[in-house]
Formats: structure tokens, C-alpha cells, sequence
């Protein structure tokens, strides 16, 4: 009786000479990597987007905060054209 | 110092980071005769193969800015091959009845002593190595079929040495069962070797 593992040895030494398949891919590998492209393309640009106007809306609302907060008259006048038409 | 990458290929490495499509239709068409071939390891099914082929020519692509030059590109296509085709594995061992089923086929197979072509041979290899789970599976496909050292699998593989001498003793013990089940050993003098 053989070793199983030799026998399988010799199988896999004949399997290795199998003529094996080929074709051409290179068509559609292309066509794929544009398609993928593009698929990460268009939400990038949306969410570059909503960043920048996010930020404006955020930089608006600070440049006031800080005018209020800068300038110690701006209650007062705030006040005052509240009491004083 | 002899670079190991051929300068075609670095020319056309170059020049499809710089996004020349033909340059990149370059590569694949010099290379995809060799991972036809891997990937048949794979599957046997011929559109599945396409598929894997294309598969990794994309990741190839999507991680050219990453290659080294270390090694020649086929090795690093290699790499990603594996990488591919062991994921494949793994997404199909999820569906336990794709196992189990390749465990009946194998108590059913034809003696040993009956294969004679080398088509015959690769398939029923195929079929018996089917059988074992995903790790112990690759790492047999990579010794048989590639005949890779245990050294030369744990850098394809990017696992540690010693992880994979010890896959490679349970995959053979547990290959040693089902080879026994299918008769191998038994008849010493049918003339198949």
C-alpha cells in the first residue's frame, strides 16, 4: 500500500500540465475602472458641495457673533431702537 | 543596481498613473495570460474565471500607486490574485451547503487509477481540495498547483511562517482521510503512476 500523499503527488504533477484557459479582459477591466470612476466621482463632488456651504453659513454666523461680542455699543443700540422708534 | 522590474513595465506603470488608458490595456494583455491560469485554481466554471481576472486587474490598477518595484509586477499581480481568489473562497464557504455538497461529490468520485488526462487530473485535485476549509484549501492550492515552498506561500499569502507549516500539516492530515476514503493507497499496482 502507497501513501496517499504520494499518490496525490503524482496527480498534481500531472494537473499541473493541463493546458489551461485564456482570453482578453482588457476591454472590459477598462470599462470597469471607468465605472468605478465615476461611481466615487459623484458623491465627492456632492459632499464637497455641502462642505462649502456649510462653511459659508458657518463663517456668516460667526463674522455677527463676533461683531456682537466685539463691539460693547451693540446691545445698547440694540436696546434703544427697541424703546425708540 | 539591476532593477527586478522590466522597463516595459515601468514604462507603462508610469505612464497609466499618469492615466493612459493603453498603457494600463498594456499590462493586463501582457499579464493576463498568467492570471488565467491562477485563477483557474480558483473556480473551473469559465465565467466565474473572467470575472476573478477582471476583478484583480481592477484592484491592480486601483493600487498601482503602491507598488514598490521591489519585485517584478507579476509577483505583485500574484499577490493580488491570491488575494482575490481566497476572498472568493471564502464568500462561497459562507454557503455551508456549497461544502457539504463538495464532501458528497468527493465520497462519490471515481477511483484514481481511472484519471489519465492532465484535464482529468486538475479537476478531480480541484474537486478534492474543495472539500477542505478555505485556509487549509489555499494553502495546498498554492503547494500542488504552484508548487510553492511553505516559505514562498507565507509571502503570497502575507502570513507568518510558521502559520502556515501548521495549516499545511492539518490540511495534509486532513487530506490524508479524505484520500483514503477515495481509495488512494489502496491498489499500488494499477499502473497509474
Amino acid at each position: 500500500m502507497t501513501d496517499p500523499l504520494e499518490e496525490l503527488a503524482r496527480l498534481a504533477e500531472r494537473a499541473r500540465q493541463e493546458h489551461l484557459p485564456a482570453g482578453d479582459v482588457s476591454g472590459r477591466v477598462l470599462a470597469r475602472i471607468r465605472e468605478e470612476e465615476r461611481s466615487t466621482t459623484l458623491p465627492l463632488a456632492v459632499f464637497a458641495t455641502g462642505s462649502v456651504v456649510t462653511a459659508a453659513a458657518v463663517t456668516v454666523y460667526s463674522a455677527v457673533l463676533v461683531s456682537a461680542l466685539t463691539d460693547p455699543l451693540s446691545s445698547l443700540f440694540q436696546t434703544a431702537s427697541a424703546i425708540v422708534p | 543596481m539591476n532593477s527586478p522590474v522590466a522597463e516595459t513595465d515601468k514604462h507603462d506603470i508610469r505612464a497609466a498613473l499618469d492615466g493612459d488608458e493603453n498603457a494600463y490595456a498594456r499590462l493586463v494583455e501582457r499579464y493576463q495570460g498568467d492570471v488565467f491560469a491562477q485563477m483557474w485554481r480558483f473556480s473551473r466554471d469559465r465565467n466565474t474565471v473572467d470575472e476573478l481576472v477582471q476583478e484583480v486587474f481592477v484592484e491592480v490598477y486601483f493600487s498601482l500607486g503602491k507598488f514598490k518595484g521591489r519585485a517584478p509586477f507579476l509577483h505583485w499581480v500574484r499577490r493580488i490574485a491570491t488575494r482575490v481568489g481566497y476572498h472568493y473562497w471564502k464568500r462561497k464557504a459562507r454557503d455551508k451547503k456549497v461544502q457539504e455538497a463538495a464532501l458528497e461529490q468527493h465520497r462519490d468520485a471515481r477511483p484514481v487509477s481511472e484519471i489519465s488526462t492532465p484535464s482529468e487530473a486538475g479537476q478531480y485535485l480541484f474537486e478534492l481540495l474543495e472539500a477542505l476549509p478555505p485556509k487549509e484549501r489555499m494553502v495546498l492550492t498554492l503547494y500542488y498547483f504552484e508548487e510553492l515552498s511553505t516559505k514562498e506561500i507565507a509571502g503570497r499569502l502575507n502570513w507568518s511562517h510558521s502559520l502556515v507549516r501548521v495549516r499545511m500539516h492539518r490540511a495534509r492530515r486532513r487530506l490524508r482521510g479524505l484520500l483514503e476514503n477515495a481509495g488512494f493507497g489502496r491498489d499500488s499496482h494499477d499502473g497509474s503512476s
